[in-house]
């Protein structure tokens, strides 16, 4: 046997090298061309399950779903999300009815969103705010289209969520608050580059859809401005601790700026460990805005200092309000909580629309789900988080992308060209 | 060919050291496996946690100690006080892990312990997580001076060379314990055959709850040192140093003790130094989320080669 | 501990557990709602793949903690071939021409790991597999040429028959059925065959095996080609189902949800496969149904006696514990602590029934006899 142990052992290896070179010269990197950003269609409206005219009673209160992330790694994000949803119907009667909220856990996951959704859908809710994180929206767009559930997701921020490689085009149940990465990522590159004066930038991104898409974004948008991307951007999965590995490898690329596109749990120890290096003590530091939260605050401290952090949306004349009704109920700073504001409009949204379509017939409500729809498309009000209108497939009509800097263990604003 | 090595000597220091600080940790907790395996041919799958609640207990002790403003004489005992403190906690969730869910397995079917163990490993981690923090982290506070030692372009921080006297020192104090004293004689005895050694009057029992407590103090340590290095720390931060470690003593072979005390080294340099090697070859590009492919590549071609790793004994004993 | 073994209770044979587990499965599929019929859709794959690694570890006594290896390479077969969207195939394959190239692809792959580890003993396989699995997962996500990465391959190309296609979760549940039915018939006929006892053969001492004239290599090999084909079976009914294959779905826990499940339901038959399934997969998905808080719900008086006794309690010794929360949050509070459930179960199971809860016969009388079991599992 160890004869023939050892022939094995040679034989494997020649076909794993084998293999490996098959894989080296299949490796061809083709483009992947952009999508046409085309409206919803009329062949969409028809698969989706709107269409089979499904008009609910209710009895009793009014069930709106809200899918987030409710354990988990992104729970600090999650959790504030669905309660600034919740607040964006406190103290609103619908026609005398009261909302009964009925929230899900969607683990931020491709997992957790189309078990959440199911659940939703199992729980006959007539619209829906989430999923929260866009590998889970992508993973529900069906569910909730086949059910005729609208939905709208506060902060899933990849571009082909809109854009599904299917003929009927975009879902038309889906909608969404927030602003797109690519906008976010430009916006951070011409900072970095116009503002910073920043030749050169070091690109670290958590693996996953939103980490991976954002950082692509930049990229594209730093090198259009004219930019370099120094080294070898560098992944990490969630829940890393050890970034020393990749700090030596920024000191050996000599960046002018360091980009970040991940969650706050990885970005503070990495933020630790940056400012531990005495070479990278004041290199300055562009953060997405997974990032932008307050446990990075308190978990980094003097390590977050300097930072900058972007965050798309505005601050809209409704902010005020969300915030007073957030205090008072979660006893929260709605500041700090991330996507928040986009939370907030999104359920505004769904209760202003249903507002107009809800019809009460002795002493109970019913809804249309095909025009409570068709009313959110039509949306058009100054919410928390800015002017809220969608464009023709689904999208946040007009993007504004805000930047901060943390300033004495706060974020504090930038103003436009300001560093 | 190309120019070999286009980054500067000072990347490959760097890397080095990372490597060096990557190893120390991997090996203190390599130790514990190996030795619970040595006894008792068990994979402790909880023992990654057992490391945890070190971190976290070691935790408890820097904040209680002033946190982020203890200075001078007082961060010198609160690292003392966190390290006793760290391996104490360690120790009595190991001996309790031992008590409730190994020691009714001992003479079950040998798959048993394993899920048992796995299931130890899952509650606690959870319990931490899901229970206790909702999925938030903790941060060490930052209370290690600065300061760093340069040798031409070797630059190790404070910090550093703490970690790894540290590690040194708790390896050369077990080594003590297992060669030199009555208890160490012991575990030898039973690692040899349990049988022969409750023969000839050792208190098998006694061997291999000593064994964990060992094993348990070198993963409390372990786990202080990690907090103070890397800074975050969650429920579930023991898993991956946990599969790291158990590679790392497979590596070494498993149930040598000095073995694992190599293999740890190796499979931290390999992960840095070993991999940034790869990227000097043209064509090839190995960014940072490739390290655990590199890693576990190489446990596969050292066990082609060397089928009971690198110190382990010839063919196992108990096939 | 090991009362088990009742030589006066006649069993039933194990086709009339595979016979019940059918019928109550096409009565909950006729009866329940979607909700139920996914999640024992999941409880029916589980079982599925959990009868592959069965052959690995149970039969043939490898320990594998890399099965998901195998259920990726099928999941990723037919999304790679089967999805438009996948960058590196153009065109659509038929899927009933993807589901055997799925399961060739998985005894492949099997075979390609098998080669250089199967020499290796115990505990050993464990670690390499382990890594192993982990390897498929970091390239699948790395490697986003073939497989996009994070960002995973959806609108797969679902199975037909006639004009029809498989897309609801109730069609999937009896494709799914159809293949744990096949699976069990396969595996059951291999255990009582030639090949079947020299798996056992290798299983209870390799050594003597091997001095038998039993090529144990081979055997070996073909033990983790069956199962990972198995595995790979699972993955190419799992994706098309899901309608969505990246890489977050291959970690770990997957491998080790199939192994215990395995175990606890006691090595080595089907069996107390569909057990352990029911217990590990049923049972954290349940915590997470409305329908589990509503009867929780019902046991209200339970708190308020418990909550009296808190009172009493803390009143007594200082103590200020807090109080059970009220009925509403129950099923928030289960489905948040499913995992330590899930732990705090697969101890339980094991200290109280250390061979599964269906021991299979032979090997309960091996661990009943005054002797310890024999330490090696090679």
């Amino acid at each position: 046997m160890t004869h023939s142990g050892k022939m094995s052992r040679w034989t494997w290896l020649m076909a794993m090298v084998a293999l490996l070179a098959i894989f080296a010269v299949a490796c061809s990197g083709d483009d992947d061309d952009d999508s046409s950003s085309a409206g919803f269609t009329d062949a969409g409206y028809k698969t989706a399950g709107l269409d089979k005219a499904r008009v609910v009673t209710i009895d009793g209160d009014i069930p709106i779903g809200i899918s987030s992330a409710l354990t988990g790694e992104v729970a600090g994000l999650g959790i504030p999300i669905a309660d600034s949803a919740e607040v964006g119907g406190e103290g609103i009667t619908i026609k005398g009815k009261k909302i009964k909220w009925v929230r899900e856990d969607d683990l931020c996951s491709p997992e957790g969103g189309p078990a959440a959704a199911d659940r939703l859908v199992k729980a006959n809710v007539v619209a829906a705010i989430g999923p929260i994180c866009s590998g889970g929206t992508r993973a529900s767009l069906k569910i909730f289209d086949d059910a005729g559930i609208t939905h709208i997701s506060p902060s899933a921020t990849a571009g082909d969520l809109t854009t599904p490689t299917r003929p009927e085009g975009p879902y038309v149940t889906f909608f969404r608050v927030p602003v797109l990465n690519a906008d976010e990522a430009k916006a951070q590159a011409q900072f970095a580059y116009d503002t910073l004066k920043a030749k050169k930038a070091f690109v670290v991104f958590d693996t996953d859809d939103y980490g991976k898409d954002l950082a692509a974004e930049f990229q594209k948008s730093f090198k259009a401005e004219g930019g370099e991307i120094v080294g070898t951007p560098a992944g990490y999965e969630k829940k890393t601790t050890d970034f020393k590995s990749i700090i030596a490898n920024i000191k050996a690329a000599k960046p002018d700026v360091i980009y970040q596109a991940g969650f706050y749990a990885e970005a503070t120890p990495f933020l630790q460990q940056l400012r531990a290096d005495a070479d990278l003590k004041s290199i300055p530091y562009i953060g997405g805005d997974g990032i932008k939260n307050d446990e990075l605050l308190s978990g980094a401290k003097d390590a977050a200092e300097g930072a900058y952090l972007a965050l798309p949306g505005t601050t809209g004349s409704q902010f005020d309000t969300y915030k007073q009704k957030y205090a008072a109920k979660f006893k929260g700073n709605a500041d700090s909580a991330t996507f928040g504001a986009e939370a907030y409009d999104a359920a505004t949204a769904i209760l202003k629309a249903l507002d107009k379509v809800a019809v009460e017939k002795g002493g109970k409500l019913e809804i249309d789900l095909k025009k409570l729809n068709e009313e959110i498309k039509k949306s058009s009000f100054e919410g928390a988080s800015g002017k809220v209108e969608f464009q023709d497939n689904g999208n946040r009509a007009g993007a504004v992308v805000r930047l901060f800097k943390v300033v004495g263990g706060k974020y504090v604003q930038l103003e436009a060209g300001k560093k | 060919m190309t120019v070999i090595f286009l980054t500067s000597a000072e990347f490959w220091a760097d890397q080095l050291v990372n490597g060096l600080t990557t190893g120390s940790i991997y090996a203190l907790i390599a130790l514990g496996y190996t030795m619970v395996y040595g006894v008792l041919q068990l994979i402790n799958f909880a023992h990654g946690e057992v490391f945890m609640i070190g971190s976290f207990a070691g935790y408890g002790v820097l904040v209680a100690m002033g946190g982020d403003d203890t200075s001078g004489a007082m961060i010198a005992l609160a690292l003392v006080l966190a390290m006793i403190a760290a391996s104490a906690a360690s120790m009595g969730t190991a001996l309790a892990i031992e008590r409730i869910a190994y020691r009714p397995l001992r003479n079950a079917p040998r798959l048993a312990p394993l899920i048992s163990a796995i299931g130890v490993s899952v509650f606690l981690s959870h319990l931490v997580d899901d229970g206790f923090l909702t999925g938030r982290s903790k941060y060490y506070p930052s209370i290690f001076p600065d300061g760093a030692l340069e040798l031409g372009p070797l630059t190790i921080s404070a910090l550093q060379i703490f970690l790894m006297g540290s590690s040194l020192a708790m390896m050369g104090g077990l080594w003590w314990v297992i060669q030199r004293t009555k208890l160490g004689r012991g575990i030898r005895a039973v690692a040899e055959s349990r049988d022969n050694a409750s023969l000839m009057g050792i208190d098998v029992n006694r061997a291999i709850v000593v064994t964990f407590a060992l094993g348990a103090i070198m993963a409390g340590v372990a786990g202080v040192l990690y907090g103070l290095f890397y800074s975050a720390i969650r429920g579930s931060m023991g898993f991956i140093p946990g599969v790291k470690a158990f590679t790392a003593a497979v590596l070494g072979g498993i149930g040598s003790v000095q073995g694992a005390v190599i293999g740890g080294y190796f499979l931290g340099l390999t992960e840095t130094v070993g991999r940034e090697l790869l990227n000097e070859i043209p064509g090839v590009s190995l960014p940072n989320q490739w390290k655990d492919v590199v890693a576990f590549s190489l446990l596969v071609l050292v066990l082609i080669f060397r089928p009971n790793g690198i110190f382990g004994q010839k063919e196992t004993k108990r096939a | 501990m090991l009362e088990s073994v009742r030589p006066g209770v006649p069993r039933l044979p194990e086709w009339a557990h595979a016979l019940i587990f059918l019928i109550v499965g096409l009565l909950g599929w006729y009866f329940l709602d979607d909700t139920w019929v996914r999640m024992l859709f999941l409880v029916t794959l589980y079982a599925t793949l959990g009868m592959g690694l069965n052959v690995v570890v149970g039969l043939a006594g490898l320990l594998d903690l890399g099965f998901v290896a195998f259920f990726a390479t099928g999941a990723y077969v037919v999304a790679i071939w089967g999805a438009p969207i996948s960058p590196s195939v153009d065109g659509v394959v038929n899927y009933w021409v993807l589901l055997p190239m799925a399961v060739f692809a998985g005894a492949g792959i099997g075979m390609l790991l098998g080669l250089p580890v199967l020499p290796l003993r115990g505990d050993y396989l464990a670690i390499v597999t382990l890594g192993f699995g982990e390897i498929i997962r970091i390239l699948a996500l790395n490697m986003d040429d073939y497989t996009r990465g994070s960002s995973g391959i959806f609108a797969l190309a679902k199975p037909d028959y006639g004009a029809e296609t498989v897309d609801s979760v109730r069609e999937f549940f009896i494709m799914i059925l159809i293949a744990a039915m096949a699976v069990w018939f396969v595996t059951a006929r291999l255990r009582d065959s030639k090949v079947g006892r020299a798996w056992e053969a290798i299983r209870e001492d390799e050594d003597v095996a091997q001095g038998m004239g039993i090529n144990t290599v081979r055997y070996k090999l073909m033990a983790f080609a069956i199962g990972a084909s198995i595995g790979a079976l699972g993955g190419a009914i799992y994706a098309p189902f899901v309608d969505f294959v990246a890489p977050a779905q291959f970690s770990l826990i997957v491998s080790i949800n199939v192994l215990a499940l395995v175990i606890i339901g006691g090595m080595g038959n089907t069996t107390g496969v569909i057990a352990g399934s029911a217990m590990l997969i049923g049972v954290p998905e349940l915590l997470q149904f409305q329908e589990t808080a509503d009867v929780l719900a019902k046991f209200e008086w339970l708190r308020d006696g418990l909550n009296v006794f808190i009172d009493g309690f803390n009143a007594v010794s200082f103590a200020d514990l807090g109080k059970l929360p009220p009925s509403e949050e129950w099923g928030d509070k289960l489905a948040l602590y499913r995992f330590i459930v899930f732990g705090a179960l697969l101890v339980m199971v094991m200290v109280l029934r250390p061979s599964g809860l269906f021991p299979s016969r032979r090997r309960e009388l091996e661990f009943t006899a005054e002797e310890p079991a024999p330490a090696g599992s090679a």
